[in-house]
């Protein structure tokens, strides 16, 4: 779903770039005030997470890679926009210190691996962290990036729409079915504790 | 647990490492962007090839350690040139010359300077603190997934299989231990005094 430099042509850099960088300002200013001691540790934490699961990857049609993504996880386990933030700096990291992914098109990729799983992360919020509305959120933000990438290529006009689509979609499902599993099975054995957790340090007097 | 600094190149005395990190960003992100227009020539990739091989001898940095960092990224190019049947190497030569323009940029860049650039871009502490957080979880992370496959072995485990039940001990494990280390970690930055503010 990492959609390397040299793929993406100048219109879609500057429009999916745009969107990326309005949303992050928006957003980030809401962040920035709210960042305690438990939340930047659990961002690292979930940045470093995502980090390695991105990394585990294999090569997909048009020259993309298939992988677990983990966004939704980190969504629902440290709320929406931190979960976007926290793609967005594995993907800062990745594109710079690991190439894999690019400069150029982490707009692109935010928006295929980050906005997906802040969406699907909000919406099992709303169902009260229920782990398998969890991982079937999971699973669809997996398969609706893969979807979004092919259709960033396709707007570059690199190859057909249609078969880019399916050629994504039959790449990434396995993988998006273990995302599914895994998300179930964190929100089941550590979203309770994370919470807990939470309270303990940021409700705790100061030393 | 052998941990290889991506920036170990970057305070040598070498002609790209004497160059502002701001002054190599733009460089890099120029050449990025034109790299992206199309192109149907071989001409301009092998131009910028060249400039890269040239710019990485005059920073000193050794070839086995570029080809090593540049390796895995081959079987995504492979797949490329199987995938674009027109116009191969040119494309070929437009992705190679992007991964090698963002190792340039990083190899001989150190992390601290990087992170200079980055407040100096107006990126607020708290996210900076964020990164750097999540670059060293990154090597903990690593070091972690050692320790525990080594334990699970030593007591008799096999790796021949894949196995749920192995699988999910050896990620839960993993996660506990993380968890228990941000803990600490949220602990440290309270008792020292960490404000949002600041």
């Amino acid at each position: 779903m990492h959609i390397p430099d040299g793929f993406l042509d100048p219109k879609t850099i500057v429009i999916t770039n745009g969107v990326a960088v309005l949303t992050l300002i928006t957003t980030g200013r809401k962040l920035k005030r709210r960042v305690t001691p438990s939340l930047a540790s659990i961002m690292g934490l979930s940045t470093a997470f995502v980090f390695v699961v991105n990394m585990l990857a294999f090569p997909v049609a048009g020259g993309t890679s298939a992988h677990l993504t983990g966004a939704t996880l980190v969504s629902i386990m440290a709320g929406p926009i931190e979960g976007l933030f926290s793609v967005f700096f594995a993907l800062l990291l990745q594109g710079f210190l690991f190439h894999h992914g690019g400069i150029l098109s982490i707009g692109a990729n935010l928006i295929n691996i980050g906005f997906t799983g802040s969406v699907t992360g909000y919406m099992t919020l709303l169902f009260k962290k229920n782990p398998f509305v969890g991982g079937v959120m999971s699973v669809f933000a997996v398969l609706l990036g893969s979807a979004l990438c092919a259709v960033e290529l396709w707007f570059s006009g690199r190859g057909n729409l249609l078969r880019g689509i399916v050629a994504m979609e039959l790449a990434n499902l396995v993988p998006a079915l273990l995302d599914g599993v895994v998300t179930c099975a964190a929100i089941l054995l550590l979203a309770k504790r994370i919470e807990k957790w939470k309270m303990e340090i940021d409700g705790a007097q100061s030393y | 647990m052998e941990h290889s600094p991506i920036d170990r190149y970057a305070r040598r005395e070498g002609f790209l490492q004497k160059i502002h990190a701001g002054w190599k960003l733009i460089f890099t992100i120029a050449l990025l962007f034109y790299l992206s227009f199309p192109i149907k020539s071989v001409f301009a990739p092998l131009i910028i090839l060249g400039l890269c091989v040239l710019l990485l001898f005059l920073s000193r940095i050794p070839l086995v350690f570029t080809l090593k960092r540049l390796i895995f990224t081959l079987p995504f190019i492979l797949l490329v040139l199987i995938m674009n049947p027109h116009q191969r190497i040119p494309f070929f030569l437009k992705v190679f010359d992007s991964i090698f323009l963002a190792f340039l940029f990083v190899t001989t860049t150190p992390f601290p300077e990087l992170f200079r650039l980055l407040e100096r871009l107006k990126v607020p502490v708290p996210f900076l603190l964020i990164i750097s957080i999540g670059y060293r979880f990154f090597f903990l992370m690593k070091d972690e997934i050692e320790k525990v496959i080594r334990t699970w072995k030593i007591r008799g485990g096999e790796m021949r299989y894949f196995r749920m039940r192995d699988t999910t001990y050896i990620v839960s494990s993993i996660l506990e231990k993380l968890i228990r280390r941000a803990g600490r970690l949220a602990i440290v930055l309270k008792v020292r005094g960490y404000n949002v503010e600041a």
